[in-house]
């Protein structure tokens, strides 16, 4: 089938079955799953300033079914959320204008490149080591499976934090915690968003978790609420600029909404620990595909 | 509820849900597919807003319209867990 804004002929059913891996991907992870989409688009044929455009309409629609199932279900910090909305607009600010002076540098491709890669790993390797270690606290010392964390050092120094205004998150369980500190957390997941060029659901659900303190399928679910609007956005600044294809993100959307549901309503299956584990591998995944993809240009360069 | 029950009223829902998605992306692709890429070349503020409203309305929209559809039609709806 054509699609003749982004210029392709794809399958429309290929274009379904990418939106509901993704959207499956997404409900339960609190993801919008770019790192993944992208480069299935990509591979289809999609051009890549499409693809990135692109990618962010279907993520909008997508979580909007996600955030919504996830908030029936009591998993979204709505509070949390806009708060965190401030700090991240902010930081995708700031971390694009970091991209701009690499830029100036020169090889800026390489260098965010291989910065996304180590901050993937990093972020996979530390949630295996401490979700393993959760479970095993599980076990050992019989403790409620729901919301066992490995280290929880880190969230206690951070709520002893006593920088005015204190709020509470009664969503989240948390009785009181600075403003200031939610607000960081949404700059620093927003700069390194905006310099690596993505979403960042990847970087907030963990930031959310381990520390601010917030329980899983609340950091899940807030994020994906945080995520309709950073997404939103995205798509009306890209599409302005010719980059999206609202229909192959319409047909993307057909499954991502399906998947989008079944994930989200899966999460109530399981505990924190497991999703925290069963998330570790993604970032790998995401490290792979840009590692393939780093590789693949210094290969091209050379030719 | 016990877990059958659960997964069974989710198919249900997802099955309704599913009918209108597919419903809505076949429509759009018959009717909007021509004027939307005409707004892409003749106006992209335009294009971008009337894209995202689509958007939104496949994801929020029908949602709605699936809940109301259920309760209408007496079937269990999942969110009643």
């Amino acid at each position: 089938m054509e699609f003749p804004i982004a210029g392709v002929v794809i399958n429309p059913l290929y274009l379904a079955a990418i939106g509901f891996v993704v959207g499956v991907l997404g409900g339960f992870f609190g993801v919008g799953g770019g790192f993944i989409a992208g480069p299935m688009m990509f591979l289809s044929g999609v051009p890549m300033n499409f693809v990135v455009g692109t990618d962010l309409a279907h993520m909008t629609g997508k979580s909007i079914v996600a955030a919504r199932r996830h908030r029936i279900l009591g998993h979204v910090d709505v509070k949390l959320g806009v708060l965190m909305i401030i700090g991240t607009i902010i930081g995708v600010e700031i971390g694009a204008q970091v991209v701009e002076a690499i830029k100036e540098i020169g090889k800026a491709d390489q260098i965010i490149g291989w910065a996304y890669v180590a901050i993937l790993v990093a972020i996979g390797s530390f949630t295996a080591i401490e979700s393993i270690r959760a479970i095993r606290m599980v076990h050992t010392q019989k403790i409620e499976a729901k919301e066992a964390i490995g280290f929880t050092g880190l969230t206690k120094r951070i709520q002893l934090i006593r920088l005015k205004p204190m709020i509470s998150l009664p969503a989240s369980g948390i009785a009181s915690i600075s403003l200031w500190v939610i607000i960081i957390s949404g700059l620093i997941s927003g700069t390194l968003a905006g310099f690596l060029g993505v979403g960042g659901g990847f970087i907030r659900m963990p930031l959310m978790v381990y520390v601010l303190g917030i329980p899983t399928h609340v950091a899940i679910g807030t994020d994906l609420f945080e995520i309709i609007f950073s997404a939103g956005f995205g798509t009306i600044t890209h599409a302005i600029k010719g980059n999206v294809d609202i229909m192959i993100a319409l047909i993307m959307q057909t499954g991502a909404a399906i998947g989008a549901q079944i994930g989200s309503v899966a999460t109530h299956h399981f505990s924190g620990p497991r999703i925290r584990l069963l998330f570790s591998g993604m970032p790998f995944i995401g490290a792979i595909l840009v590692i393939w993809r780093l590789l693949d240009n210094s290969a091209g360069a050379i030719h | 509820m016990n877990s059958k029950t659960i997964i069974r009223n989710l198919a249900l829902e997802l099955l309704v849900y599913g009918i209108l998605v597919t419903a809505y992306a076949l429509i759009a692709l018959r009717w909007v597919a021509q004027p939307l890429n005409q707004l892409f070349h003749d106006n992209l503020v335009i294009y971008a807003f009337v894209g995202l409203f689509l958007i939104v309305a496949q994801g929020a929209l029908l949602e709605r319209i699936t809940s109301f559809l259920l309760v209408r039609l007496g079937l269990p709806h999942s969110d009643t867990e």
